[in-house]
């Protein structure tokens, strides 16, 4: 883990293996939620469409479904039903262990790696041996012989471990499987809360279009300005109103995603997500020449190959060795005629003079060239694929640090001395509005970037860890980045 | 001649004396003084003199055109161009036939020239740049020398980028002393050069650019409260010289509590049978209005241009109108969108100016000054003509007496009834 200078980092890193093994190990979600069913009684649905419903409430009037309207700290973006307190809100880590245990295709998975168990213990059993038994009962005439295939016996153990190889493999699978689905938890997750995030800066920017509404309507009735000026509020609070509802499916889309991964219905999805992304580290947590290294070191593509060639090369050796080795049968017997048993016995052996196996074992050596081959590619492949997660990861923190070094503050001084103009009479209240807009439009691509740089971290941990995933770079936030305009109105 | 003018003159003699004797004297109480002939003593306010060296019987002075700070009022200082570290420059004061040699070493960042505006002198020493001579380039030091032939009011301000240098303050006044004065000695005799620049609130520079919303007005480079007040005594003859190097606007000067005549332009002397009473004279930008008159009330008189934008500090020009606007559901709005955000100018704009509210650095919006009776809500082109018994003794600083009784005040019940007033 030394690669990791950040804790954060580093412990979600960990629980990823420890997720890994919690595969195999469903008592980790005791007390979880249970499996869908279908006649699972359902979750009440959330109130949707509100910002095209009614204008953001008054302070002092209800904020419920409001996110971002809340009261007081500028943080806060639960719902008002999710406000009391932590106690239904799900941690990452814990969405993530629900995830291991229930998600329907890492159960699957995991069944397939029984499978291969059981192939494995069935390559290792030993053969039965053949009992004959015949006889004429009028006659007192019987037969009895006992066949056993003495080679097939000697050679089990070499068949099991064989397939032993098999089985690995299957648990590589299983462990890959678990890490990707670790890491759509995690993309998931922070698309959601940037979308609840998001969706609260846009309310927040709702209200201060609709003081701007306000402020134009005031000056109409006092007969201070034109209806062309207030048009020109209203209509832009009108059309604000359009982006909080589509923030607000946003929002709730990512939410269902969430819980599809988590394989949760009803009750169980009404958990809280935390307000806010956490910060990132400061510093750039990843040395350079860990990406490759730690990557090549931790695939699980590569161990899973590297398991199927030694499984190929010993069933090349096997099928090699088993070619010469000629086919003993023991054979036992006793006869009885006339009240009396005779005794017997004899040997069978296949002469290996044609059939020494060399077509099966030419196709298995073949076979481990390949994988041979496939190895060298996956491995040029893995090593691209660690230095592209490292790129992305590199500029999404380049990116998240530049919006919390530069954007927001230059945003925040904006702000901060469009007031001292405003005190002085040299702006309006609407250019003022503005700039606040403008501040919290630049909030809202910092939230982009902030997921960004998430999602970055999960994808470049996740090679880190053993498997490439998809989906590592987050939509950019360069597009949404506010134009500087002042206030064109009054 | 009053006892007053003659104890002036034989100190002024005095004064001259012993400043001749000295090649190197330093002459400012020379240049206050307006060299005798008769001449009442020359105040700028808030300004300064050229100093004076006469060799060989020609006055010799020095304009050092420089860039540096100038305070327009005390919470407001600003990069400018001016003349020996003043703007407008030191005021030169000469007699009607004087040969005058004004050298001028360049100090600003550009070329420049001086340009003696009104005055009657060979045309290569009138300092259009291109026109009249070669620009004084950085570091250049030039010679201006004329007989300064008629007496007058003038001014002298840069021929040269003169958008630029006059915006950023390279103007002064020149007076000219008559001979024999045409009319009726004066005891009092004021020198008040109008100005207009553009600051943004909080900038450190006037906008050289701007060609209206100019929004700190001032006299001798001063805005109210930092204007010094005019102390003139009760039945004294009180001149005042007006000039305009503004940018673009001109400005109708009032005086309250008396009427003035005009009685000399930048062109010469208005004849008396063609001068007229006024209480408002209008002085145009590059242009000088000379008034004269006789206060006979006592008090503390507001003297400012009449345009209300000029007697303001930087109040923005292109703000919604609030007044009369009722703004309570968008005040509740504000405290969750801005909580630093306050309504302002729904009743109207008075006492803007006390407000206790965070401004930018170096900017005084709506500021006025401290006034006997309440805060004075004006700024900028404003300052106090104090017309006292005794003005050598008073107080500058201090506000007039009022008579118990003299004073506007609250209507008793008991008048109201007597006149049949109903409020
Ligand atoms: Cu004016």
């Amino acid at each position: 883990m030394k690669r990791f200078a950040h804790t954060a980092i580093r412990r979600s890193s960990g629980s990823l293996v420890a997720a890994a093994l919690l595969a195999a190990a469903p008592a980790a979600a005791e007390g979880g939620p249970s499996a869908a069913s279908l006649d699972a009684p359902t979750a009440p649905l959330p109130r949707l469409g509100l910002s095209l419903e009614t204008d953001p409430p008054l302070p002092g009037e209800s904020t419920a479904g409001w996110y971002g309207l809340g009261p007081a700290s500028p943080g806060n973006a639960l719902p008002a039903s999710a406000r009391q307190g932590s106690g239904n809100e799900l941690t990452l880590e814990r969405a993530v262990e629900i995830a291991l245990h229930n998600n329907g295709e890492l159960r699957a998975v995991r069944h397939e790696l029984e499978m291969t168990r059981g192939l494995q213990r069935q390559a290792g059993v030993l053969p039965n041996p053949h009992l004959e038994l015949e006889g004429v009962p009028h006659h007192g005439a019987a037969e009895v012989a006992i066949e056993y295939p003495i080679t097939r016996a000697l050679l089990a153990p070499f068949r099991s471990s064989a397939a032993a190889a098999e089985v690995g493999a299957a648990r590589l699978r299983a462990k890959a499987a678990a890490i990707r689905t670790a890491f759509e938890v995690r993309s998931a997750w922070y698309a959601a809360q940037a979308a609840q995030q998001k969706l609260a800066l846009s309310n927040q920017a709702l209200d201060a279009f609709v003081a701007g509404r306000d402020a134009a309507r005031a000056l109409l009735v006092a007969g201070n300005t034109i209806a062309l000026d207030t048009a020109t509020q209203e209509a832009a609070y009108e059309g604000a109103r359009i982006r909080s509802a589509q923030l607000e499916l946003e929002y709730h889309d990512a939410r269902e995603k969430l819980h599809r991964l988590l394989g949760l219905h009803g009750e169980a999805t009404t958990f809280t997500l935390p307000a806010a992304l956490p910060a990132a580290p400061a510093a750039f947590p990843i040395e350079d020449e860990a990406a490759e290294k730690g990557a090549i070191a931790a695939s699980i593509e590569l161990a899973e190959l590297q398991q199927r060639m030694e499984a190929s090369s010993s069933r090349a050796s096997l099928g090699s060795a088993a070619g010469w080795i000629p086919d003993v049968s023991l054979r036992a017997f006793g006869e009885r005629e006339e009240g009396e048993w005779a005794m017997g016995g004899g040997i069978e052996l296949s002469l290996p003079i044609f059939d020494r196996g060399q077509g099966a074992v030419a196709a298995e050596r073949a076979s481990l060239a390949a994988l041979k081959a496939r190895h060298e590619a996956l491995a040029t492949e893995i090593r691209s694929a660690a230095r592209a997660a490292r790129n992305r990861l590199r500029i999404a923190h380049a990116e998240l640090g530049h919006y919390e070094r530069s954007v927001l503050p230059t945003r925040a001084k904006v702000l901060e001395e469009a007031v001292l103009q405003y005190n002085a009479m040299q702006v309006g209240v609407f250019q003022l509005l503005q700039y606040r807009r403008d501040q919290l439009e630049a909030q809202l691509a910092h939230v982009d970037a902030l997921r960004g740089y998430w999602t970055a971290a999960a994808a470049f941990e996740a090679v880190q860890s053993g498997a490439r995933v998809e989906g590592g770079a987050a939509p950019s936030s360069a597009a949404a980045a506010p134009s500087s305009s002042g206030g064109d109105s009054h | 001649m009053d006892r007053r003018s003659f104890m002036k003159m034989t100190g002024l003699a005095a004064a001259g004396a012993s400043i001749l004797a000295s090649a190197d004297a330093v002459a400012a109480p020379l240049a206050r003084a307006g060299i005798g002939r008769g001449n009442s003593r020359l105040v700028t306010p808030n300004g300064q003199a050229l100093q004076w060296r006469i060799v060989d019987g020609v006055k010799v002075g020095h304009l050092v055109a420089e860039a540096f700070e100038h305070e327009f009022a005390p919470g407001m200082k600003a990069e400018v161009w001016g003349y020996n570290g003043g703007t407008p420059g030191p005021t030169i004061e000469a007699n009607e036939g004087d040969r005058v040699r004004i050298y001028v070493t360049n100090k600003l960042p550009e070329a420049t020239t001086v340009h003696w505006h009104g005055f009657v002198l060979p045309a290569g020493m009138d300092g259009v740049a291109g026109l009249n001579q070669r620009p004084i380039e950085p570091g250049e030091t030039f010679k201006y020398e004329f007989v300064v032939k008629y007496p007058g009011t003038y001014m002298y301000h840069s021929h040269y980028d003169e958008m630029t240098q006059i915006a950023l303050g390279m103007v002064g006044m020149f007076i000219v002393h008559p001979r024999v004065e045409p009319g009726p000695r004066v005891d009092r005799d004021f020198v008040l050069m109008a100005h207009e620049w553009k600051m943004e609130a909080g900038a450190r520079r006037p906008d050289p650019n701007a060609m209206s919303d100019f929004n700190v007005l001032t006299f001798n480079g001063k805005a109210f409260p930092a204007t010094a007040p005019l102390v003139v005594g009760k039945g004294e003859r009180v001149r005042i010289r007006f000039g305009n190097l503004g940018p673009m606007d001109h400005h109708p000067i009032h005086l309250h509590g008396l009427a003035f005549n005009v009685t000399a332009t930048d062109g010469g002397y208005v004849p008396r049978s063609a001068q007229y009473p006024e209480t408002t004279v209008l002085v145009p930008v590059g242009s000088t209005r000379v008034i004269e008159f006789v206060p006979e009330e006592e008090g503390d008189w507001a003297m400012h241009c009449h345009m209300t934008h000029h007697v303001m500090m930087q109040m923005g020009h292109g703000l919604p109108n609030m007044v009369g606007a009722d703004t309570r559901q968008l005040d509740r709005r504000m405290s969750r969108v801005l909580p630093a955000y306050m309504t302002m100018g729904t009743k109207g704009m008075g006492g803007m100016g006390e407000m206790p509210m965070q401004m930018p650095p170096n900017s005084l919006p709506m500021r006025g000054g401290e006034g006997p009776f309440s805060y004075i809500d004006m700024g900028g082109m404003f300052t106090v003509l104090k017309v006292r018994k005794d003005p050598d003794r008073a107080d500058p600083n201090g506000w007039y007496a009022y008579p118990r009784g003299s004073v506007a005040t609250t209507a008793s019940a008991d008048e109201l009834a007597r006149d049949g007033i109903a409020t």
